[in-house]
């Protein structure tokens, strides 16, 4: 089981890395967390998969979408840092050009096959590593009764983002 | 009590956006229990540990309160204090008071927790909150800053994280006690050593010493004035030195190793932090790089592990966060009357602001080792302690970039508050009561806590001092 998950983690990561839409970017990302989370948890560090679904795949997510969402159109961004056509920086081109042609998407399956390959010949170290669960008790007791701490913290982490994300919008559409 | 410390800032935060008009006086009440809280804990001689069943809460956790954590949780709720009440003229932004109070129960927790993995997330909490308070007025510095300190706290985290994967892979468990027992195990010495390296770097960067200093001057600069205050006075202690001394000396133990890890680090951050405030022409700047030479005379007081240095060290702990709180103060309302922050600029401000002058005057002159003020004490015992444990040369450096400290403060005086006041200060008038008032209180501790250095350390800096003494586990 945990193989595909590990090959669809790759294959998510390697999206949001090429994906020219940065909002699907960012959610591929989330999805990278989220199944990383159930990974970590399978090898037995329910701490950490508890940390990484909630921080990673939640807040992290929900400031990438709200950064987003504050940038301001890319004509109107490349205006005012003078990256018009008679001043052009030959770093953005670079990317528009690969973009406007798809050549990042089209380099995709070869990126896929190569860690692929990679995962299948690491098939052999599989055993090797323990990821049996270390702890009998599952998920929502280890995050509602073990880690009642952590829980807090994590909850208090959330609202900092939640009062970060309501200052800054708040600002955007004053 | 020990939930109050936790719980009543998260409830403030919950309910500041409810009462947006009242938000300064809720972070003023917030603040004031705080500190009320932490003081009815002083004096704690004992270690004590309390878990959750003890304080009627569900989970397999405990509170640890000693000598260390209750001196650090007065200076976080005094501090706090200070900011509040600074704060009350500066802005009713109902978000800025909201992360405040999340930081300082992100500070709280730190202070509380037994366990490294709680430790972590409670540093997260401090540092996420102190990012976004940097980044809360949008300026082009202060944007720059916060993602200065945001990257170079990722790296930090991924040091940590990297850390206690493998100490949980080694000892099973994350909790201080039993982390102790594998530092005591001499199989697991090289793990340990790793382990120690990468939490040391990775809270070094936190603490802003040198040669991981690179976002301190930027965010102290850039931030808002009473976060500046609070930045310099209690968050880099607490998420940087407090963290990264309770886990050298509480949690791993002290060896010969790790004492010479600390003073070269607070060696190299004295020197280069002095020499660089000296070619500051911006007063918060200087602070800043001030600031960084102070945190190297601490670890230098603490890496002699002998009693009279931790005791010298803790001791300038105290002086320091309070002494930077009255100078950020002092340097946020002489900005505010001239509108820069610029020396070369300013010039005899001390007659126009007689309170600022003179409180600025009895922090510099204590920062720099004037007797008999409290810097001048905890500077000596320093100095005692590195002659004591052999380290002549080092305890001859730090005397020296002592001097330093006292130059470029003189120069700061002379530039800014005395010699010949400028005719374009004429409208300059004193700062308002919102910053007098904490300037005054600060400066008295100042003085106090120097002509009564006897009392003061028996109070609050022994029961602290004697648990880093004790060495690792309970």
């Amino acid at each position: 089981m945990i193989t595909p998950v590990l090959l669809l983690i790759v294959i998510l990561a390697t999206l949001a890395i090429y994906l020219n839409d940065l909002l699907l970017g960012a959610i591929c990302l989330a999805g990278v967390s989220a199944l990383l989370s159930w990974v970590i948890y399978q090898f037995g560090m329910p701490y950490a998969a508890v940390f990484e679904l909630s921080v990673a795949a939640g807040l992290i997510t929900v400031l990438f979408i709200s950064t987003i969402s504050l940038v301001k159109p890319a004509g109107q961004s490349e205006r005012e840092l003078g990256l018009e056509a008679g001043n052009p920086s030959p770093l953005p081109r670079l990317f528009e050009e690969d973009a406007r042609e798809g050549k990042a998407l089209k380099r995709l399956p070869l990126v896929v096959a190569i860690l692929a390959i990679l995962l299948w010949e690491l098939r052999e170290s599989w055993p090797s590593i323990r990821y049996a669960p270390a702890f009998d008790a599952p998920f929502a007791e280890t995050l509602w009764h073990i880690r009642t701490v952590d829980l807090f913290g994590q909850i208090t982490i959330i609202l900092c983002g939640v009062f970060l994300v309501v200052h800054f919008f708040k600002e955007r559409a004053s | 009590m020990i939930i109050g410390l936790l719980a009543t800032p998260v409830l403030a935060a919950i309910m500041i956006p409810f009462a947006r008009r009242w938000a300064d006086y809720i972070f003023l009440v917030l603040a004031t229990i705080l500190l009320a809280i932490a003081i009815t804990m002083v004096p704690t001689e004992s270690v004590r540990m309390l878990s959750a069943s003890e304080i009627g809460l569900p989970g397999d956790f405990s509170f640890r309160i000693d000598g260390f954590s209750t001196l650090m949780l007065v200076l976080t709720g005094f501090i706090g204090f200070i900011v509040a009440i600074f704060s009350l003229g500066w802005t009713r932004e109902y978000t800025y008071y909201a992360l405040l109070a999340v930081m300082f129960a992100g500070m709280n927790g730190l202070i509380l927790v037994s366990d490294l993995f709680s430790l972590y997330i409670f540093l997260e909490i401090t540092s996420i909150s102190s990012f976004a308070l940097i980044a809360l007025v949008r300026s082009r510095d202060g944007l720059e800053a916060a993602y200065k300190y945001l990257m170079l706290s990722a790296v930090a985290t991924a040091f940590i994280l990297l850390g206690l994967f493998i100490l949980y892979g080694s000892a099973g468990s994350l909790a201080f006690e039993e982390i102790s027992r594998l530092s005591a195990n001499p199989e697991h010495a090289g793990v340990r050593l790793f382990c120690l390296a990468l939490l040391v770097i990775g809270l070094a960067i936190k603490s802003g010493l040198v040669p991981f200093h690179g976002w301190v001057p930027d965010a102290y600069t850039a931030a808002p004035n009473p976060i500046s205050i609070a930045l310099a006075g209690i968050v880099t202690k607490v998420a940087g030195l407090y963290t990264l001394v309770r886990v050298t000396f509480s949690v791993f133990g002290v060896t010969p190793t790790i004492s010479s890890i600390l003073m070269v680090l607070g060696l190299v951050s004295a020197v280069v932090g002095a020499l660089a405030a000296l070619t500051q022409n911006d007063g918060k700047r200087m602070l800043a790089f001030s600031s960084i030479s102070q945190m190297g005379y601490i670890l230098l007081g603490l890496g002699t592990g002998s009693p009279l240095g931790i005791v010298g060290g803790i001791f300038h702990l105290f002086n320091h966060a309070i002494l930077k709180s009255l100078l950020f103060l002092n340097t946020a309302a002489i900005e505010k009357a001239t509108g820069h922050r610029d020396l070369s600029r300013m010039g005899g401000l001390a007659s126009r602001m007689p309170v600022t002058g003179a409180t600025f005057a009895i922090g510099s002159l204590s920062v720099a080792g004037i007797p008999p003020l409290n810097g001048f004490w905890s500077k000596l015992f320093i100095l005692i302690a590195l002659f004591q444990s052999g380290h002549p040369v080092v305890a001859f450096i730090a005397l020296i970039t002592s001097v330093v400290t006292l130059g470029y403060f003189l120069v700061f005086q002379k530039k800014a508050l005395f010699g010949k006041a400028e005719a374009r200060f004429s409208d300059v008038r004193e700062a308002p009561l919102n910053a007098c008032l904490p300037a005054v209180i600060l400066a008295s501790i100042v003085v106090i806590s120097g002509l009564l250095f006897h009392e003061f350390i028996d109070l609050l800096i022994e029961p602290a001092a004697n648990v880093l003494s004790r060495g690792s586990g309970l």
